[in-house]
């Protein structure tokens, strides 16, 4: 059996990098592999893992095996990545462009302009293979170098099947079930996401067709963007949405199942987007999708959701408008959606997938 | 693999592009027909307000470094090297030695040989220098010639002697650099706090600065929300006073309009009042106007009845006086006539009784009129009516031309004379009579002895007094078609309106009709029209009577 390392910057598990990490983890174990996680900062319950500093020593084997997450700049995961003498996959979630930092947080432009210059090391670095979470980061990863030949597609693995199992948090269920049309946005709050949009949209459909209604952010905010965090809040009140727009920070699993509970559309309008797993999230549990198709979003949502290549608010709230009261559109959107996620972003398709990679980069997993 | 993760499913339920479209459509139909156009307001506000920089621009900060910059030459001394440190050193080596940035590799295992003690400075630039790539450089470097000596102390036992006695022998050199070293640290130090201390003061400035601001900002905002909250309490005043003013004028139009309409009603209701008091008056007027005027006319037809009479009394005057005195003869034993009408009038007629309860209708005739006295009744037979006066208390007396009947009055003790109607009347004087009683009387005898009859009777009754004729009644059709002709000696059937006419042109006034006797026992039963008229046709009043008044 295979000694593997999987090394990421962060592992928690309301993060996508971190769920996919854990879905990893859980399909190795399960083949009797040993694995071992090294992270510079984690918190997962149930599991062990080490510090990335750590995680040279597992890996200076030539039959090791390293899956390196790469989504952001990171010094550390690097020097690992240098002194590896086992056999590397790179996992690439896509990395934010910096400019949406600019003039917010220089902390996260340097670490994205990082990790963009790192990009072009790891793809040129000639390893073992290379996992793209979509087709748009296979793309991106092919442009910095990447061999075509072992560059695949290998969606992330995502906590759905426990958020579909948990009992919901029936306080927030209580609190808002009250009669308003409920709109959701799930992601933590980055400049990246494109909440400014989101507001004018939400203020759009608010005005011109139902202002009895409420939008949930629901993601964490991070300290080092409270400028962000602070301009979204203003922006609400400038627009005179702010008593009808809920920030709820980081949620746990049980609420996070209570929004999406509530909901009667899932509006995205980030501006960049790897992947996008609450999308995924929203296609389970049948909220039917809105927003603009950035990025991979086109791409996650195919033809089973309302998605503009114009960032048009008028068009976007007139297809929350068609969602929220069309029942037969809602039900025909939300069933397609669904047998979307069935059918491609199940753990079980993504665990066929990733051995598949595996196997084809020469990995006997 | 990519082929996997492009595979999809064809869908035939959703038609996402027939959706677009059609919100599409809507979009661009809201957009054409709002009224209001809420993205236009948005964008305005947006770019009025919120659309600026997120952040402030960053204050230009410049970067502090305790090591020098470092300049590429072609030929350095060793401290241009040494006076780095850590990674910056090793970076600067490559620049300097290999005239290029660090390879990765080679940056890393220099880094970590240098952070770890097992090569020092010197030895890092030696062999920089002296590897194939800094040979082929040729940098020149003073003072590394003798770091080749150094390769000498790896030798064992004899390396470490020989580097413990240059150690010895530098030692002196060696504390001189660590003094200078101290120095150069104390140096730094005092650099660095006096950097620090700069930048202290200068955020301190920007801090005071920046607080002075915001209380200026804050005491400017206090003010203004204190007028605004000013504002808003003195509109808010202004406004509970309009609505008190206008609940006040509310109240005061509802108790005008009040009022208003109390006084309306009153008004029209007086109005009416005194409308209908007129109407009443007038009607009466009318009616009081109307009545001298038939009094009045009834009055000169009167007086040219009596006229007339006059007149024709003095013709037969003057006949008598030409041709000698008439002489009435009146036979002393009954005619054969009289015999026939007794016995037709006890066939026909019926019992004393009957008649005289039949009678009783016209008692309270009398007693309305006030009659008492001077009652004459014309055709009295066989004396039912005058008995029955008697017996109320009635004066009255009774004339009829059969012997027979008229002894039978006697007989019965009441008074009555053997007569003819007309010489009798002719011969009683003017305003004599209260009341004329002619019971089937009128049916025997001609029309000109009937107007003879009436005109008579109109002169010798008082103004007030009555005249009360009863005779069968042709409308019922078998007292009109057979019963009248049950008496040979009846004449002419005579219909109540004939009766009217010919009594109201002679000079009778306020004629009441009273119709008598109706055949009750033989109706038939319905209430159907054709049954109510068969019944009234056939079996209505038998016979019928007028009251007449002479005014």
């Amino acid at each position: 059996m295979a000694r593997i390392s999987i090394l990421t910057p962060t592992l928690i598990p309301s993060d996508a990098v971190g769920n996919d990490v854990l879905g990893m983890h859980e399909v190795l174990t399960r083949r009797n592999h040993e694995v071992h996680l090294f992270a510079e900062d984690w918190s997962v319950n149930g599991l062990e893992a080490q510090h990335v500093t750590d995680a040279a020593a597992y890996c200076d084997r030539a039959d090791d095996i390293l899956i390196y997450h790469h989504s952001i700049g990171w010094e550390l995961g690097a020097g690992v990545l240098r002194r590896c003498r086992g056999r590397v996959v790179i996992k690439y979630h896509n990395v934010t462009p910096a400019r949406f930092f600019a003039g917010i947080s220089a902390h996260h432009q340097t670490l994205c302009e990082l990790g963009r210059r790192q990009l072009s090391a790891m793809a040129t670095g000639n390893y073992a293979g290379y996992l793209a979470a979509s087709e748009y980061n296979l793309r991106e990863l092919l442009d910095a170098g990447a061999p075509d030949a072992r560059t695949f597609v290998m969606r992330p693995f995502t906590q759905i099947q426990r958020l579909t199992a948990v009992v919901p948090d029936l306080t927030i269920l209580d609190r808002y079930r009250d009669g308003r049309t409920n709109l959701l946005m799930v992601g933590s709050v980055r400049p990246n996401k494109g909440y400014a949009s989101l507001i004018e949209a939400f203020a759009q459909y608010y005005y011109d067709f139902n202002c009895h209604s409420r939008l949930f952010i629901v993601g964490a905010e991070d300290p080092h963007l409270a400028s962000y965090s602070a301009h979204l809040r203003g922006l609400a009140e400038l627009l005179h949405v702010d008593q009808a727009i809920v920030f709820t920070g980081q949620v746990s699993l049980d609420a996070l199942k209570a929004y999406y509970l509530l909901s009667d559309a899932f509006v995205i309008t980030s501006e960049h987007e790897g992947f996008c797993v609450p999308l995924v999230e929203a296609m389970a549990t049948k909220v039917p999708i809105a927003g603009y198709a950035s990025a991979a979003i086109g791409e996650t949502v195919g033809d089973c959701g309302i998605l503009w290549d114009d960032r048009d608010p008028v068009l976007l709230g007139e297809s929350i408008s068609m969602l929220t009261q069309d029942e037969a559109t809602t039900a025909d959107v939300a069933h397609e959606a669904y047998r979307r996620y069935e059918q491609m972003f199940s753990n079980a398709v993504i665990e066929t997938q990733f051995l598949e990679s595996m196997r084809a980069f020469g990995l006997d997993i | 693999m990519s082929e996997l993760s492009k595979s999809e499913t064809t869908r035939e339920a959703l038609d996402l592009p027939e959706l677009m479209e059609r919100i599409r459509v809507r979009a661009e139909e809201r957009r054409a027909n709002s009224v209001v156009n809420t993205a236009a307001i948005l964008a305005r506000v947006l770019a009025g307000n919120g659309a600026g920089p997120i952040m402030p621009a960053p204050v230009a900060a410049t970067d502090f470094s305790l090591q020098p910059r470092f300049e590429t030459r072609d030929n350095y001394r060793v401290e241009d090297f040494l006076c780095f440190n850590d990674h910056i050193f090793v970076r600067n080596a490559y620049r300097g030695i290999l005239q290029r940035e660090p390879d990765d590799t080679g940056f890393a295992q220099y880094l970590e040989a240098l952070r770890s003690g097992r090569l020092n400075k010197l030895d890092i630039l030696a062999r920089l220098r002296y590897s194939p790539e800094g040979r082929a450089r040729n940098v020149f470097v003073a003072g590394l010639k003798g770091a080749q000596w150094r390769r000498l102390y790896r030798v064992p036992v004899l390396g470490y002697l020989l580097e413990l006695s240059v150690g010895l022998i530098r030692l002196p050199k060696l504390l001189a650099s660590v003094r200078q070293l101290e120095a150069h640290t104390a140096a730094q130090d005092e650099r660095l706090a006096a950097y620090i201390n700069e930048k202290a003061h200068s955020l301190a400035q920007q801090i005071t600065e920046m607080a002075q601001n915001v209380t200026a900002q804050l005491a400017e905002t206090r003010e203004s929300e204190q007028r605004i909250a000013q504002l808003n309490q003195q509109q808010l005043k202004a406004l509970f006073r309009e609505q008190r003013e206008l609940t006040e004028d509310q109240n005061r139009l509802k108790t005008e309009i009040t009022h208003f309409r109390n006084d309306t009603e009153n008004k029209f209701k007086a109005h009416t009042l005194a409308d209908e008091i007129q109407l009443e008056k007038h009607q009466e007027l009318q009616e009081f106007v109307a009545k001298q005027i038939v009094e009045k006319l009834q009055r000169t037809r009167a007086e040219l009845v009596l006229q007339e009479q006059r007149f024709a009394g003095l013709s037969v005057a003057n006949q008598a006086v030409s041709s000698g005195a008439a002489r009435d003869t009146v036979a002393d034993t009954p005619s054969a006539m009289d015999l026939l009408y007794v016995a037709l009038e006890d066939q026909f007629r019926g019992t004393r009784d009957h008649i005289q309860e039949a009678l009783r209708v016209y008692l309270p005739i009398l007693q309305k009129a006030n009659v008492t006295s001077e009652i004459l009744d014309v055709g009295c037979g066989r004396g039912e009516w005058l008995e029955l006066l008697k017996a109320e208390g009635y004066k009255a007396y009774g004339i009829d031309v059969n012997r027979i009947s008229v002894g039978q009055c006697r007989e019965s003790d009441v008074d009555a004379q053997e007569a003819d109607a007309l010489a009798h009347l002719r011969s009683l004087a003017n305003d004599s009579l209260n009341c004329i009683t002619a019971f089937h009387f009128v049916e025997h005898v001609s029309l000109e002895e009937l107007v003879s009859f009436v005109d008579q009777a109109l002169r010798v009754l008082r103004p007030g007094a009555i005249l009360i004729l009863e005779t069968p009644n042709p409308e019922n059709l078998i007292v009109g078609s057979c019963n009248f002709y049950f008496d040979p000696t009846h004449r002419n059937p005579l219909p109540p309106l004939t009766m009217k006419c010919i009594l109201e042109s002679r000079g009778f006034d306020r004629l009441e009709e009273l119709e008598l006797h109706p055949m009750l026992e033989e109706r038939l039963k319905g209430s159907d029209e054709i049954t109510q008229r068969f019944n009234a046709l056939f079996y209505g009043a038998m016979d019928y009577a007028i009251v007449a008044h002479k005014i």
